[in-house]
């Protein structure tokens, strides 16, 4: 059985499950037993939902790209202090 | 049989490949961008999602995570600093460093190609992998041709600080107009206040009412891409998340250019004239 990273890396590259309308994503997950977490975010398309897989965490375990530490590593500074 | 010269010992032979993992987890990441994090001794990231960092843990035994050097109050500069010089201590201890950012890993991103100038100036190998960025992401979801009307891609910053020419006749795609003015982590926000500057700056090329597009790529494959549409004057009280692009339609038809095109009809009669002598 996936667990939720494998289920990821699985919709991620395939092209029937990538762009399959959610009810038919989340019963191909439902079918293959997938957590219920993954299902919600599956149906709603919201990654938040996912959140409790992680163990939650400062950005809400949404990761680096939101929150206060999101990756965000351009120069947007370093042109400043170099110039 | 001749000996092949043997490499003198001091020759270093740490290694830097900065790769890019691209924007959906799952769907970008190219085969030999993988290669270089299963085979690196030590693998380095700035990743957008947990689960995407997850996945990359899957790849490699020691992945370390570039993110929790973001502190409260502390200048995003010394941050990318100290990620250069963690990337450098292992390439001169000898190893095999890879180090993974989420798109391209050269695209809006100052540390990699740092990186790779201070290990190249060192005699290191250092090189970088191209990956699926965001700007790639944005032509596919929001059906934009950079070669139509032509693009250009500014740091929204830099459109502030510097003197640059803006061509309304093109697309305008503007990077981390969420951070503006926020040089630290948790620093007072001043986005408002700035993103207001820089409707005004916009406002001599762009009517206020020109419709602006708010758009943020799937990182995560359950995800759908992010398309709003606002006016141009509502920029700065937008809820605006740090994974969000802002683009500008073009405002302006592409005009002609009369004098070149006369000066290029010349020299069609010319070449006409030297075929039939
Ligand atoms: C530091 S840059 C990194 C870009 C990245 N290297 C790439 O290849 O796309 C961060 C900026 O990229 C853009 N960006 C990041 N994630 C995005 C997403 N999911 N969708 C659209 N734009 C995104 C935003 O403009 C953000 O301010």
């Amino acid at each position: 059985m996936l667990d939720t990273i494998e289920w990821l890396e699985t919709i991620g590259q395939n092209a029937s499950l990538r762009h399959a309308p959610a009810e038919q994503l989340v019963s191909t997950l439902d079918q293959a037993g997938a957590s219920a977490a993954l299902k919600a975010a599956a149906m709603s398309g919201d990654k938040s939902k996912l959140s409790s897989e992680w163990g939650g965490g400062g950005d809400g375990g949404t990761g680096g790209g939101e929150g206060p530490f999101g990756v965000d590593h351009s120069s947007h500074s370093a042109w400043i202090d170099n110039d | 049989m001749t000996n092949l010269p043997l490499a003198p010992n001091d020759t270093p032979r740490g290694s830097l490949a900065c790769v890019g993992m691209g924007m959906t987890l799952g769907s970008h990441l190219t085969p030999l961008a993988r290669s270089h994090i299963e085979q690196a001794d030590v693998v380095f990231s700035a990743l957008s999602d947990v689960a995407v960092e997850k996945w990359l843990a899957r790849m490699n035994p020691d992945v370390r995570n570039l993110r929790p050097y973001y502190k409260e109050g502390k200048p995003r500069i010394e941050t990318y600093q100290e990620w250069v010089d963690l990337m450098l201590t292992e390439v001169r201890a000898g190893k095999r460093v890879c180090a993974v950012f989420y798109g391209h890993p050269g695209i809006f991103a100052w540390s990699p190609h740092k990186a790779i100038e201070i290990a190249r100036a060192e005699g290191f190998q250092a090189h970088m992998e191209p990956g699926i960025s965001a700007e790639d992401c944005l032509y596919a979801d929001l059906g934009i041709d950079p070669g139509s009307h032509g693009c250009q891609h500014f740091e929204a910053s830099q459109l502030l600080f510097s003197e640059r020419r803006i061509d309304p006749a093109g697309y305008l795609v503007l990077w981390q107009v969420a951070p503006l003015g926020n040089w630290s982590v948790g620093a007072f926000p001043k986005g408002p206040a700035y993103r207001q500057v820089l409707v005004d700056l916009l406002s001599q090329d762009y009517p206020l009412e020109h419709e602006i597009i708010i758009y943020r790529c799937a990182t995560l494959p359950i995800e759908k891409a992010s398309i709003r549409r606002a006016a141009l004057r509502d920029l700065p009280h937008l809820q605006l998340g740090t994974e969000e692009t802002v683009v500008l339609p073009p405002s302006q038809p592409v005009k002609p250019n009369l004098a070149i095109r006369a000066r290029l009809a010349e020299l069609d009669k010319l070449e006409q004239a030297d075929i039939s002598a």
